[in-house]
């Protein structure tokens, strides 16, 4: 499990690899919780480069960023795989995940999804 | 008897390897643990072998562990059933872990090797019938099934989920993409079955543990080792087929009641922690139903038309020729001076009118024993069902034997098998 916090001036990435699994779910509670503290502007979640994910990490980063009070800005999650028949484009079809996210396939994508949403 | 090697220039690591490989199996298994400890005899065993498993020590530099994973990646038939990673650091375990196309089955930290290794030579040894002697399983027609017990632990969960992921990927049953999603399907139920069967750990308080940021896994090691739930195991029962895998999961728990399960993509469900499990089960299967119950679970995984599945690395780049039902593949009395390999269909072989034989992509070839004897062909062949072969032509193949010598070996392999097999038929008449 790969579990990695990157950040700029303007972008702080919770950047996610491999096989993402309930074993070191506190490795990834604790990330997820800099992901949301960051004072940069936009927050992504990057999940193109996940293995798989099971139910209880993918609960944890819905719970977390949803519950953390909102006043911090919304988090994208990115889908960089261009092949729509992957793994993670079907999990996010079945997950709804769009409901919970907003889901960009690059990162000049988040501006056009931040005025979308008024922001 | 069955080879493991084990590769690393670490004396006491290997020799601490070979002891929990040994206490693994029965004194009644026939294993050969070969220690190995460079890279070139590395190459050579995989390449004359063809071990169903390896054994590599990832933290050993010298042995070039990384080069000798490219080498299995590069041509999946070198190696069967897969890989037990082994590596010193964190890092170096997450980075195993990561890797999303090897055929790891397992990845075991140093200190973890007493502890594991018997674990995973029990699953193994549980699933001989499929994961050994790839020739095996290419010899039986029918179906294969086994049931096993599993523990309370996750860590053996994942693993068996590996096992039979890379066996299912292998074989051509699934592609790539499915190899993935099988695994998260495996891992979700045999979880479920642990956590929510075996351990009761119920739906409110799985949610407030992940609501307060809680250990699952620790959780579960306590709940196992209590009297009540000790003795309970996950009976896990598979059939493969030739169109599909059928498995059940069941736990020896109170059952629950999976009707009421929230969907969690509903409007007003959609925010909540956790409950996707099943959803991603049941979306990446086939037929996923519970018993009344809730202790057991079966589902199916259709097998995908081979086009993108494993192939040997040495026929990848020669495109394949469809045939429609009823075609003459190969005519009695032609010059013999191509092969067939299998992509997939059913094929009969016919002297005179009668149909002597019928083979499939579980025999590999076509038209070998002409093609080896340089005779003309002995008998025709004709397409059962539409399928996909690739000609091989007779310098392709010497060729390709030249750069990888383990398919001259796999091809006697198969020769012996089918001997052996119509022996058997003389010997029963």
């Amino acid at each position: 499990m790969g579990i990695e916090i990157r950040t700029s001036e303007t972008l702080t990435t919770l950047a996610l690899e491999g096989r993402i699994v309930a074993e070191e779910s506190s490795d990834l509670r604790t990330k997820i919780e800099t992901l949301l503290r960051s004072p940069a502007p936009v927050k992504v979640i990057d999940l193109t480069d996940i293995a798989f994910i099971d139910s209880f990490a993918l609960g944890q980063l819905v719970y977390y960023c949803n519950n953390s009070g909102g006043g911090n800005g919304p988090v994208y999650v990115l889908n960089c795989s261009s092949d729509t028949e992957s793994y993670i484009d079907k999990l996010i079809e079945i997950s709804e995940l769009r409901q919970v996210f907003t889901i960009v396939k690059s990162l000049d994508e988040i501006g056009k999804a931040s005025d979308g949403h008024g922001g | 008897m069955f080879t493991i090697p084990v590769i690393s220039d670490n004396a006491e690591r290997a020799t601490t390897i070979e002891n929990a490989i040994t206490r693994g199996l029965l004194p009644s298994d026939t294993a050969q643990i070969v220690a190995i400890s460079n890279f070139t005899d590395a190459i050579d065993c995989l390449n004359m072998e063809m071990p169903d498993l390896a054994c590599i020590d990832f933290s050993c530099v010298a042995i070039e562990p990384y080069r000798i994973l490219d080498t299995i990646m590069g041509d999946p038939w070198l190696l069967h059933a897969g890989i037990i990673a082994f590596g010193d650091s964190r890092e170096e375990v997450a980075k195993l872990t990561e890797m999303k196309n090897a055929n790891i089955i397992d990845v075991v930290p140093a200190k973890e090797i007493e502890e594991i290794v018997p674990k995973i030579m029990g699953i193994i040894k549980s699933n001989r019938q499929i994961l050994f002697q790839r020739v095996i399983v290419m010899d039986i027609p029918s179906n294969i099934s086994a049931a096993i017990q599993l523990e309370n632990d996750l860590h053996s969960a994942s693993c068996y989920a590996n096992l039979l992921a890379n066996f299912l990927y292998t074989t051509n049953k699934i592609d790539r993409d499915g190899k993935a999603t099988f695994s998260v399907v495996m891992h979700e139920l045999l979880t479920n079955a642990i956590e929510h069967g075996n351990c009761e750990i119920s739906y409110d308080e799985k949610t407030s543990l992940l609501e307060n940021g809680g250990d699952i896994q620790e959780l579960i090691r306590k709940r196992a080792k209590t009297p009540e739930i000790s003795g309970r195991r996950v009976q896990f029962e598979y059939t493969i087929t030739g169109s599909s895998s059928h498995f059940r999961i069941t736990d020896m728990g109170s059952g629950f009641d999976w009707r009421a399960v929230p969907d969690p993509t509903s409007e007003e469900n959609c925010m909540l922690s956790h409950g996707r499990g099943i959803l991603m089960a049941r979306a990446f299967t086939k037929n996923l139903t519970f018993n009344d119950r809730g202790n057991t679970v079966s589902f199916e995984v259709e097998h995908v038309v081979p086009e993108n599945c494993v192939m040997p690395g040495i026929f990848r780049d020669i495109e394949p020729t469809c045939v429609a039902s009823g075609d003459v593949v190969l005519r009695e009395g032609d010059i013999s001076d191509f092969i067939f390999y299998i992509v997939n269909g059913e094929f009969e072989i016919l002297v005179g009118e009668h149909v002597v034989s019928t083979l499939s992509e579980e025999d590999i070839f076509l038209g070998e024993m002409s093609f080896l004897l340089e005779h003309r062909r002995t008998a025709t062949i004709t397409a059962k069902t539409e399928g996909r072969l690739i000609r091989v032509s007779k310098r392709e193949f010497v060729e390709a034997i030249k750069k990888k010598p383990h398919y001259a070996l796999l091809l006697a392999r198969l020769l012996a098998q089918r001997i052996e097999r119509i022996n058997s038929a003389h010997a029963e008449q």
